[in-house]
């Protein structure tokens, strides 16, 4: 395929194209952005740690709009609205700024947490220790919430 | 799981269960069985993975076909 550029006509790599679609990007680079200034000389053979396009899915979820999807959102906000029955649960959560967002932004939904190691006990498969600990310390932080719920510690010591 | 979640039928508008959580759960089967027992009978369940298939070898839209139920995000398998 050839495109102009500057006056000049310039012949496009079908193959390297083919890469960029298919291994670069989640969506199979369907975004215009996947093509925009990032050029590989050796495409296998080369690392990818510095490419701000593999750097921006390695960064953490820094809000809940990231974590949950526009369905979810969409739910909570006529869930928040409704009159009766406003109870929301949500099953593994680990991080407690989602939940503290969540409660933030729909104040009336009466949110239910529980963690899902807490749901994987009766199976004999408690995966880390160090997660139960981070659950713990999440309920320390919030347990002046109202309507928040952190039921996990009330079952593992009945 | 084996006496179930301690929650009354019907109880929740919506159960979340977000992306990156099923597939650590060891028993998928009970657990969306549990969901459709605690959701109230016009809520909404989620089922959040990276994976076209959230129940292991099981497919699906057969799981959900086996429940009487209509999952809104089938064409994300496709």
């Amino acid at each position: 395929m050839d495109v102009a550029k500057n006056g000049k006509v310039m012949r496009t790599n079908p193959a390297y194209g083919l890469w960029l679609r298919d291994l670069t990007r989640r969506d199979g680079g369907s975004r215009k952005s996947s093509f925009e200034g990032h050029i590989y000389k050796n495409p296998y053979g080369s690392t990818q740690k510095r490419d701000p396009r593999t750097q921006r899915y390695r960064q953490a979820f820094i809000s809940y709009p990231d974590y949950f999807g526009e369905g979810i959102r969409d739910t909570l906000f006529r869930i928040n609205q409704q009159k009766d029955n406003r109870k929301v649960l949500i099953i593994g959560v680990g991080a407690g700024i989602i939940v503290k967002e969540i409660l933030n932004e729909f104040p009336n939904i009466e949110l239910y947490f529980i963690n899902k190691e807490f749901i994987s006990l009766s199976s004999g498969c408690i995966t880390s220790s160090c997660l139960l600990r981070t659950s713990a310390q999440v309920r320390l932080k919030t347990k002046s919430w109202k309507n928040f719920w952190i039921i996990l510690e009330t079952y593992l010591l009945s | 799981m084996e006496n179930g979640l301690p929650f009354k039928d019907g109880s929740f508008a919506a159960i979340i269960v977000p992306i990156a959580v099923v597939e650590y759960i060891k028993h998928k089967l009970e657990l969306i069985i549990e969901v459709k027992r605690m959701l109230a009978a016009d809520g909404s369940a989620f089922f959040s993975t990276v994976r076209g298939l959230i129940i292991g070898e099981l497919e699906i839209k057969n799981f959900f076909d086996s429940l009487n139920v209509e999952p809104a995000a089938i064409p994300l398998l496709a």
